[in-house]
């Protein structure tokens, strides 16, 4: 496997998901972007904290989104 | 927009100038590696990507470190934030579970899987101090050191800020205090209380908090603020009548000032109008009069005084007349001219005086006419003057 191809399949994948694109891998899966909201969490000692939002990459693999396995 | 596997190939072909046949093989290639390596139960890392490895049966990837970041760019370096406000008791433990790994409530999203060091849960902070709630570990530890009188104490329910005199004597060991200073020894914002748990056991923390109360007392009376801002407006106002009172006395006195102008026996001008305009009657008298700086006269309200031999007009100058006022009409630098000048005016009947006078340090010659007792006296006769010195002229004093 080519080095190079290796280097363009990961500059594209982040490039894509940075722009907020699926970007659908056959036979392996789909890589997403996703927002998640800031939310409340309460600790066990009872301190409750406001988690700050981010953004993440999602993968969802092939096998999960066809019920294979 | 979702890029299928054709545009996937074509931004790759983009990107390594490769063929498209060269392209699809080596995308095949590194699916089948991917999906050999997570079969196996190995990991297969792509440099600046991520890993994918295969757990419970299940391809999952993990995005790198930078990958994360970069895309996560908006937020990166945000912290959770404590709600103080929010605090809320912990749930109460059973003694016989051991405590559980961290628990997250009130999950908007709960599909976060991964953990990253931000949101890792830390033992909880000390920060409660004393008033926290026992841990059952410590508990045991208690029992131990302390024996079972002060594990009885101990295992009450959580101690909130009232009971902290109890408690406090508990952890330290000390005797309790009877059943009537019991009420006294706990720890409540009253002085006298405050004062009986000093005598009865030293508490240095406790202190500042006793003092920060006291004094916010101090601040928060609000009939005391209402009188202090009064006596404030009161004193502003008082000040500012008296400001303004004084203003008016200061201009009293400058009308004192004038009132008594008629005694200063400093020179005085009627009109303050040069003499340089005077036109006389014959034509030798060419010498022109220069002005010299003068003083203002007031009129005085007394009525004209009846004639007196040492004053007047007209007539000869006398010297018991020289202690008063004179009207002067004109102020010659040449002396000879003026007392050609007052030659004239004497032929024609009045009473002249001439004196000198430096100004600017320059000698002038006047010549006056007159002798006045007063200077009322003097504007009067001025009223029966030629034309010419009506309006050029200054009265001074003689001497």
């Amino acid at each position: 496997m080519d080095q190079i191809f290796l280097q363009a399949f990961s500059e594209v994948i982040r490039e894509q998901v940075s722009k907020k694109n699926k970007i659908d891998v056959k036979g392996l899966g789909v890589f997403g972007y996703q927002h998640r909201k800031q939310y409340q969490k309460q600790y066990d000692d009872g301190r409750v904290v406001m988690m700050p939002p981010r953004d993440v990459i999602t993968f969802i693999p092939e096998e999960n989104r066809y019920g294979h396995r | 927009m979702a890029i299928d596997k054709e545009k996937l190939i074509e931004l790759l072909i983009a990107r390594t100038g490769l063929e498209k046949e060269k392209v699809e093989e080596q995308l095949l290639q590194l699916i089948s590696r991917i999906k050999e390596a997570a079969e196996e139960g190995k990991s297969f890392q792509i440099e600046g990507l991520g890993t994918f490895n295969f757990n419970d049966d299940v391809l999952h990837f993990s995005p790198s470190d930078t990958l994360e970041t970069e895309i996560n760019h908006k937020y990166a370096g945000m912290r959770p934030i404590e709600l103080i406000g929010a605090f809320k008791e912990a749930p109460p433990l059973e003694e016989d579970k051991e405590p559980q790994p961290e628990e997250e409530q009130n999950r908007v999203e709960p599909e976060e899987q991964e953990e990253e060091p931000v949101y890792t849960e830390s033992e909880p902070v000390s920060q409660d101090g004393i008033f926290g709630e026992v841990e059952p570990s410590l508990q045991d530890q208690l029992h131990e050191v302390f024996g079972g009188e002060e594990i009885v104490e101990s295992q009450e329910p959580p101690a909130d800020s009232s009971d902290l005199g109890e408690e406090l004597l508990a952890a330290t060991g000390m005797e309790e205090p009877s059943e009537e200073e019991k009420p006294k020894a706990s720890f409540v914002f009253d002085d006298e209380g405050f004062e009986e748990q000093k005598s009865g056991l030293e508490t240095p923390p406790a202190t500042p908090s006793a003092n920060g109360i006291k004094e916010e007392k101090k601040n928060n009376d609000p009939i005391g603020t209402v009188l202090t801002a009064c006596v404030v407006v009161l004193a502003i106002g008082v000040s500012g009548w008296l400001i303004y009172d004084l203003g008016l006395f200061s201009t009293s006195g400058s009308v004192n000032n004038q009132a008594g102008f008629e005694e200063d026996p400093t020179v005085q001008m009627a009109t303050g109008q040069p003499a340089s305009n005077v036109s006389l009657e014959d034509a030798m008298v060419s010498d022109i009069s220069e002005p010299e700086p003068s003083g203002s006269v007031t009129a005085g309200d007394a009525p004209p005084p009846p004639p007196m031999p040492d004053y007047g007009l007209m007539g000869e100058a006398t010297s018991r007349g020289n202690d008063g006022y004179t009207i002067v009409v004109h102020s010659l630098a040449n002396k000879s001219t003026s007392e050609s000048i007052k030659d004239r005016l004497g032929a024609e009947g009045y009473r002249t005086v001439l004196s000198s006078a430096v100004v600017n340090g320059k000698v002038f010659w006047r010549i006056g006419l007159g002798q006045f007792r007063t200077i009322a006296d003097a504007q009067q006769a001025v009223r029966t003057l030629p034309a010419q010195y009506q309006d050029n002229h200054f009265i001074k004093r003689i001497q």
